[in-house]
């Protein structure tokens, strides 16, 4: 039996979703007429022609045998994203040196080829060298310590 | 006036010592960016861009020139001597740099590239100082049907140069659309299709969508693979010999032509015309076997074609007001920024700014050489800092650019939810470029939608009763009957496979 599951049909479910998360977004949004159109009329129908190709991607993938869905690793996704998500969850009130700290501590933990004995010298060279760089030289509204 | 009293105009606003100043700040900027992975062009110009707001209006965009076209020069430095192409439009460099300089030719390729390079921004210069104000003539037509046309035809292109299927390519550019119609709306007050995010009731930004595909999801794709640094090849001898520099001159020529044309088209610009002259000349060889294994036309060709389109893709920008890709968007929000409309009307008005920036380009381009082929020694350098001391510092660049923007942390949360789907997309197969063109050109072409059906009460007949614009779809439809023949399918697969 050929597997319902493979990368092209994950694909076309992954095109389907972003055209039914369009539909919900544009709710009822006013469609007007050809010679006026409201802020609803193309987005409909982009968001239709999205689904249309989600579609058509999904049957191709049940059509034939094709590749498997790729493996994914996981940790340096979720390590980079939480490192950027502090970062941006601290620089408004704790400063630009704390969110360049806890940045990279959070990003050591993407990938095994970090030396953890490293972080620490390399989170103050990056601190430091942001506070001088962004803030004190290119006089970036950011606060270099917390407020 | 004529083209040399133009070219002249240009010379005396660019020589001016403030000009200089920053135009060799841009290229030394932009080979920087070029030279690191990870850091993006886009992501760089739209990190200056608030530094730009006390400069001059034509220092300001000469420096951001710069940087573009600085990191052309910079990604085929490591695209040769670690495989490890810096910007997109240099990975057509890659296959047969690389191999050069395994060979112990690294001088000679980079040389070759370096030459090239400067070869193609000579004439490209002069091509846009000849062709601009033609261009801008026509420019002049054109209605709302012509810039829709134009746009689709752009579209269509993109797709030609997205590797892998072309039904995921075309899903993509309609996501970018999408989501480039997301937030303002000119016909009503209130922010549409925003699920009621204040965030996004100016739009979602651009910065985080290009940070986020192109910054966070390479640095999770290297990690993934344990990048491990290829170390720099030794380098022996900068000088190309007498066979390498015979067999680079014909492909630096045909590349300069290609990818002047292919620069000028919306949609086009370095990266498809490095392709487009790679694959050309393998097409044209007595010996494509040779290529791959070290040929100086593969090194020849594309490099001449990228900074040939890099240097025309401000031809839509400047004469149409249409940009062709993500970077001359940025390049666009600068002279917003400036107070000036980009359109057929810049020339006139701002002669002087049209002409010292088309000046900048060439004199940029000698700095190049130079910076590029004596220091290339001090870049090696900056490549043998290993990547689990450079990804964190990529990732602050990341986190600092897209957030100084507009000081905006959503931004950021933004960029990590871009970040994390354009992860999965390149592993399922999607390509992010032709969704950065949809979201940059899906807006516009709404509107020259609304306004031609507006003109015409609700017929379509000014699509295809307008010459100009009837051209424009005639050859979106050829291009798309031409990607459905299979021919063309496996050249364009086995082109594109070459990455």
């Amino acid at each position: 039996m050929r597997r319902l599951l493979n990368a092209e049909t994950l694909s076309g479910a992954f095109v389907l979703a972003l055209g039914g998360i369009g539909l919900l977004a544009i709710g009822n949004l006013e469609i007007g007429t050809l010679n006026d159109m409201g802020p609803g009329y193309m987005a409909r129908a982009v968001a239709w022609a999205i689904l249309a190709f989600g579609a058509v991607i999904l049957l191709m993938g049940l059509r034939a045998e094709m590749p498997p869905i790729p493996a994914m690793e996981w940790r340096p996704a979720l390590a980079i994203s939480l490192a950027t998500i502090a970062f941006g969850a601290t620089i408004d009130r704790q400063g630009i040196v704390i969110a360049t700290i806890a940045m990279t501590v959070l990003a050591g933990f993407a990938s095994p080829i970090t030396r953890h004995r490293e972080t620490p010298i390399l989170a103050a060279a990056l601190a430091a060298g942001a506070a001088l760089v962004f803030v004190v030289g290119l006089k970036l509204a950011i606060p270099i310590w917390p407020r | 006036m004529d083209v040399f009293a133009n070219i002249a105009l240009g010379f005396s606003v660019a020589f001016t010592p403030v000009n200089l100043l920053f135009c060799f700040f841009g290229v030394l900027m932009g080979t920087l960016v070029g030279v690191l992975p990870g850091i993006g062009t886009v992501a760089t110009m739209s990190m200056l861009l608030p530094a730009t707001f006390h400069l001059a209006p034509a220092t300001s965009l000469i420096m951001l020139a710069g940087i573009y076209y600085g990191a052309q020069y910079g990604g085929s430095t490591t695209a040769i001597l670690v495989k490890l192409p810096g910007e997109a439009s240099s990975v057509a460099t890659v296959l047969d740099g690389y191999a050069m300089a395994q060979k112990g030719r690294a001088g000679a390729a980079l040389t070759i590239a370096a030459l090239a390079s400067l070869f193609a921004g000579t004439v490209s210069t002069l091509l846009i100082a000849m062709g601009g104000p033609v261009m801008a003539q026509i420019a002049l037509k054109f209605g709302p049907a012509e810039y829709f046309s134009l746009m689709l035809l752009g579209l269509v292109a993109s797709v030609v140069l997205a590797s892998g299927s072309i039904v995921k390519a075309i899903a993509m550019i309609l996501a970018g659309v999408f989501l480039g119609l997301i937030g303002p709306d000119a016909n009503s007050p209130v922010p549409r299709m925003t699920f009621g995010i204040a965030e996004l009731s100016e739009g979602v930004n651009f910065v985080a969508i290009a940070v986020g595909l192109y910054g966070l999801s390479e640095i999770i794709l290297n990690l993934e693979q344990r990048l491990i640094r290829t170390a720099p090849v030794a380098m022996r001898e900068l000088m190309p010999n007498r066979e390498e520099f015979r067999r680079s001159v014909g492909p630096a020529i045909r590349g300069t032509a290609l990818g002047s044309l292919l620069g000028i088209l919306p949609g086009g610009g370095p990266l498809l015309a490095s392709f487009g002259a790679y694959a050309l000349e393998k097409k044209i060889s007595p010996t494509p076997e040779r290529f791959g294994h070290g040929a100086p036309e593969g090194v020849a060709a594309p490099e001449a074609a990228n900074n040939a389109g890099a240097q025309t893709s401000f031809v839509p920008l400047l004469t149409l007001g249409v940009p062709s890709n993500a970077i001359m968007a940025v390049m666009a929000g600068a002279m917003t920024i400036q107070g000036i409309a980009p359109g057929p009307k810049v020339m006139v008005e701002h002669a002087p700014l049209f002409w010292g920036m088309i000046a900048s380009m060439w004199i940029g381009n000698f700095m190049l050489v130079v910076l590029n082929l004596p220091l290339v020694g001090l870049w090696v350098k900056l490549l043998q800092v290993p990547y689990r001391i450079l990804y964190p510092a990529i990732l602050f660049f990341c986190c600092i650019g897209v957030y100084s923007i507009s000081n905006s942390a959503f931004d950021v949360y933004l960029a990590v939810g871009f970040g994390i789907a354009g992860y999965a997309m390149i592993k399922l197969g999607f390509e992010p470029t032709p969704l950065l063109l949809g979201f940059i050109l899906g807006p516009m072409m709404e509107e020259n939608l609304k306004r031609t059906f507006l003109l015409s009460g609700g017929s379509a007949a000014p699509f295809y009763e307008r010459p100009i614009s009837l051209t424009l779809l005639i050859l979106t439809v050829a291009m798309l009957l031409l990607m459905a023949l299979p021919a063309f399918k496996r050249t364009r697969e086995t082109a594109l496979s070459a990455q």
